[in-house]
């Protein structure tokens, strides 16, 4: 579980000490720019909410005034930071909602593997993260892709995998937080440490040979092979921009080494809670490092068989599961008389709770930093019942002033998802008349401010 | 874990009307496999392209024989990488265990190594260093000149021939004047630049290499451009070394294969099958029959798959790894130079492998020891793979077993059937109960209008397995009274029926489905991708020669090896050529 080196083991024993040391790019915080930048988090959640949940609601512009319904109560601090999309829908779409997992965040065109649909294009971190990369070309990351959860052995793409650069070209996501701090954070140490240093030289002598042998290599190839090919640079070119400790133009005084606390084991169900909240505290660190502005965060799979939730008391079903893990809770809420999925579910909330508030804590321009971010917290199907063409989606933060929030909208003419997908890309400076296809629905006035 | 379908739910799957027809042919079953988009340019673009969903670029050309697919570039896969770190540097610490996942290669069931993207490349970075940093703490076996020089001069004169020798093994090829200079180059550039001593600028010569896309992707053409021939590309001598080593051992090749490939002994039928049949006597054929069945028969799951300790109080994580490794030796014992390798022993022989955890699940006494050792089985319970408990026991229940599962697998994976995807809003199975068999409670689906019409497929071949529970024992009874294993199922164009899985199996064995479908599932594991429509001669070619050989599957693996679309690949999309 812990292979630290020597070079790391320093790095942990000043990350522990929770010193708040000034980023390297102390000067360029001196350049940063009156208003913040915009930045993205996506965070994917899996199973639907417990049936039934939206069926009442109705439209308002005041949702922190109106009735909520019992799932979303955690989030009791930030209801008017909110926009609660309780029914898109999901053009290009048809079957059973595991399946739908792959393309939740696909404008399209999709294409369907045998029962899972994998994007054929780009999904929305990407787009974001390419409109983002017009204005601040010298990001450490387009993109920071975590999962809060080990990797299973599922192989079927769209079973486990959402984010995509393109299409098979899935984006494999970061599955410790501890190697995302180092990653991410290692190159703002102040004060020399020779081993760091040997090995970062050694890292940029040999990343600059490997890019020159890929160029090399990708001569007489066919077109589809040389953006194979051509994703493996650019994958080598941030690791170049990650050893060069730059940061992005706009550091916040927030930006210090994060306190990662004992390292627990990644691959225990037990260390959710803490997994989720470390991933969290690393996206919130990265937007105040400006180390990315696009943040994706996976919590299971499309199925989530592995998963299961110890420290909400969840035991066995007494009937076909020995241990009741997500999959068996999503389409059997009741246990006994207690409705295990809310409680699941409202857990999640409460995580989504946290990530609001490391936001919201964040003293930044004339306000904080939920103000200018776009929270996704995105679901691949309604509920338990499978139904991929009514989607559960929840905005928060006002994007740089973009979204209005406090507002729950359940239009009689459904909204589609991928017009949610078009404001969001367009808050991030896209600057698109729609995604995917135009009949998919254009833009959508009720979200803006 | 290969089509682990959404039976996973409480055993349902009803589909919509247009879904499955009422029979089992040998071309699908199912509705239009190809989505919406299949018209638009980008289908299924980067790194596919052989021509699986109509209307994509670079798929079969017009002639007859020469048709063949693209190979699209493409990464070693897990278990390629670790063999190939094992071959090439002695290390056997799996460091591929821990890279990006393998992906699914085009719905065809089998994988392929994932792209690299994003955070992929430090990944690869991390590994190539601590592999290069554990071989250069050996280096007098690394590099070739004994004992290690300690004058400059004489150093980089063995810098330059580690890079020839190293890199040509590295490369599965030899390397170019080029090459040589350009990683002889960078060794001296290690020295000057950074200061590095002889073993430290060997370590990073050692890790560039292992970052190479020569190392990492599949493509042992080399700098020089692919020649055509006709309207297709014939692989070269190197690069058929690599296609047979990767196709039948999942590694690089050995000094036998890259001699062959040196003299230009890769090059007729004869010599390509004469390499084949000596691989697949060799023990690491081992390795590529247990990959091959692992992700044919879903079997991954067995490591993570639970049962309910109530009911099944010996079932833990040593029963599963015994009862994958039955399975993986009976396959390896068929296929290997002591068995038969017919497709009628593979599916009905009533003989297995077992060690002492395994033969009390068996019923069997007498047998002590860890050790899997091979013993005769009852003939009226027990016949061929799908009667061993890896395959019942992945395909089960937590507490019982589970028909949709089992018939579903044996429809697509032994009878190449596509089933279409389950419709939103699937009503449940009654949970097990006491005095209620687990084919009555499936019997709701003969009565559900739209559940029927794939169901009448599944079921009766998911019934036939009702006398093995959920971890694969033997039971007469279920839900109080005597097990009803019987069913029916077309096959040839015929109604056959049989009394429970014994029977079952028998008629699978002989039957043109089964036959022509193994010669599928083995094409899509050599390649890595979905047969289509360009293979139809390739196949065609194959099934007569394994009807020739009595259906022994080894000739079926050898005859694949010089088929058309193994030897030769169609050029990509603006690749260039000589």
């Amino acid at each position: 579980m812990n292979r630290w080196s020597y070079s790391r083991r320093t790095l942990l024993k000043s990350m522990g000490a929770g010193s708040a040391l000034l980023p390297l790019v102390g000067s360029r915080s001196a350049r940063a720019q009156a208003k913040p930048p915009v930045r993205l988090i996506i965070v994917v959640q899996t199973n639907g909410v417990p049936g039934g949940s939206f069926d009442k609601v109705a439209s308002t512009t005041n949702f922190a005034s109106s009735t909520v319904p019992e799932v979303l109560t955690p989030l009791k601090d930030f209801y008017q930071d909110l926009i609660v999309l309780p029914h898109l829908s999901n053009p290009q779409y048809e079957g059973a909602g595991h399946g739908a997992f792959g393309t939740t965040f696909s404008p399209g065109p999709n294409t369907r593997q045998p029962e899972y649909w994998v994007p054929a294009a780009a999904t929305l971190d990407q787009i974001c993260a390419a409109a983002v990369a017009k204005t601040a070309p010298s990001l450490p990351m387009a993109s920071l892709p975590l999962q809060v959860f080990t990797d299973t052995s599922e192989s079927r793409l769209g079973a486990f995998r959402c984010f995509f650069k393109g299409s098979n070209q899935p984006i494999t996501p970061l599955t410790s937080p501890y190697k995302v701090a180092e990653q991410l954070f290692a190159g703002k140490m102040m004060g020399p440490d020779p081993a760091l240093e040997k090995l970062a030289a050694e890292r940029r002598s040999m990343l600059d040979f490997v890019k020159g042998d890929l160029q090399r290599f990708s001569t007489n190839l066919g077109k589809d092979d040389q953006m194979s090919i051509s994703s493996h640079l650019q994958s080598i070119r941030e690791i170049e921009k990650q050893l060069a400790g730059g940061g992005g133009v706009s550091v916040g005084a927030g930006c210090t080494t994060p306190n990662l606390g004992t390292p627990v084991d990644l691959k225990a169900a037990a260390s959710l809670p803490t997994l989720m909240k470390l991933n969290f505290d690393m996206a919130a660190m990265a937007f105040r490092c400006d180390s990315t502005r696009v943040v994706t965060v996976t919590t299971a799979t499309a199925f989530g068989d592995n998963q299961t939730f110890p420290w909400l008391g969840i035991q066995g079903s007494g009937q076909e599961f020995p241990v009741r893990h997500w999959h068996d809770i999503a389409h059997r809420e009741m246990n006994g008389s207690t409705n295990d999925k809310l409680n699941v579910d409202k857990w999640f909330m409460t995580q989504f709770a946290y990530l609001l508030e490391q936001l919201k804590n964040t003293p930044e321009g004339n306000g904080n930093m939920l103000d200018n971010t776009i929270v996704l917290w995105g679901n691949h199907m309604q509920d338990g019942g499978h139904d991929a063409g009514r989607l559960p989606w929840i905005l928060a933060g006002k994007g740089g002033g973009y979204f209005k929030t406090n507002q729950l909208l359940k239009p009689a003419q459904q909204i589609s998802k991928v017009q949610v997908m078009c404001e969001i890309a367009n808050a991030m400076g896209a600057n698109v008349p729609f995604l995917g296809d135009a009949s998919y629905g254009g833009p959508l006035p009720l979200l803006r401010a | 874990m290969q089509f682990k379908t959404p039976l996973l739910l409480v055993g349902i799957m009803a589909i919509p009307l247009y879904g499955c027809t009422g029979s089992i042919s040998s071309d699908t079953a199912g509705g239009s496999r190809s989505g919406p988009s299949a018209g638009s340019g980008s289908g299924n673009s980067a790194g596919s392209g052989s021509g699986a969903s109509p209307g994509s670029g670079g798929g079969p050309s017009a002639s007859g024989d020469d048709r063949a697919a693209t190979f699209p570039l493409r990464r070693m896969t897990r278990i390629e990488f670790n063999n190939t770190v094992r071959d090439l540097l002695n290390d056997t610490s799996r460091p591929g265990d821990g890279l990006a996942g393998d992906i699914d290669s085009e719905g065809s069931g089998f994988t392929k190594g994932g792209s690299v993207a994003a955070v992929d490349a430090r990944q690869l970075m991390e590994v190539a260093e601590k592999l290069a940093a554990t071989a250069v703490s050996k280096l007098d076996a690394l590099v070739p000149c004994k004992p290690v020089p300690t004058d400059a001069a004489k150093q980089n004169e063995c810098a330059r021939q580690f890079v020839e020798k190293f890199g040509r093994r590295a490369f599965r090829r030899p390397l170019t004047s080029v090459e040589i200079t350009a990683f002889t180059g960078y060794y001296s550039k290690t020295r000057m630049d950074l200061s590095a001593t002889f073993p430290d600028a060997i370590r990073l010569v050692t890790a560039v290499i292992l970052q190479s896309p020569n190392f990492l992707y599949r493509w042992e053409l080399g700098p020089s451009p692919a020649r055509k021939e006709g309207s297709v590309v014939r692989f070269n001598d190197h690069e058929m070394a690599s296609r047979l080593s990767y196709g039948l051992w999942a590694t690089m090749p050995d000094s036998e294969l890259f001699s062959a490939a040196d003299a230009g002994q890769l090059r007729t039928p004869g010599q390509i099958t004469a390499q084949a049949r000596r691989m697949l006597k060799h023990d690491k054929a081992k390795d590529m029959l247990a990959d091959f069945q692992t992700q044919w028969m879903g079997l991954s799951d067995l490591q993570r798959v639970q049962k309910d300790a109530r009911l099944y109080p010996s079932f833990n994580a040593t029963l599963a790894q015994n009862m994958a490794a039955e399975t993986q030796a009976y396959f390896a014992h068929v296929m290997g130079p002591t068995g038969d390798g017919k497709l009628n022993t593979l599916l009905t022989a009533p003989f297995s492998f077992v060690n002492e955890s395994l033969a009390s699940l068996y019923g069997l006494t007498g047998i002590t020891g860890s050790n899997l050792r091979k013993v005769d089985l009852d003939p009226t319970r027990r016949g061929g793979m799908l009667t061993q408990a890896a395959f019942l026991t992945s395909h089960g229940a937590p507490g019982g077993s589970h028909p949709v599962k089992r018939g579903a697998e044996l429809l697509e994976r032994m009878l190449c059937v596509e089933l279409p995807p389950p419709p939103a809003n699937l009503p449940t199975v009654n949970p097990p109960m006491d005095n209620v068999s687990t084919r009555e409670r499936f019997a709701v689906h003969g009565a559900n209008a739209c559940a029927v019409g794939c169901h009448s497929l599944i079921d009766p071949l998911g019934f036939a397995f009702e006398h093995y529970d959920g971890i694969g024992a033997y039971r007469a009874n279920d839900g109080g009274k005597p097990v009803d294993a019987k069913g029916t199922v077309e096959l040839g164009g015929e109604v056959k029926s049989f009394g429970n899985a014994i029977e079952l199996t028998k008629q699978l064995a002989e039957s043109d489905e089964v036959k022509k479908c193994m010669s599928k599932q083995l094409l899509r594991y050599l390649l890595k991708r979905k047969d289509a429509a360009g293979d139809e001669a390739s196949l065609a070619q194959v099934d007569s020669v394994f009807a020739d050989a009595e259906y022994d599957l080894r000739e079926l693996v050898v005859a694949l090896t010089t088929t058309n679309i193994f030897l030769s690949r169609q050029p990509s999309l603006d690749e260039v050529l000589q």
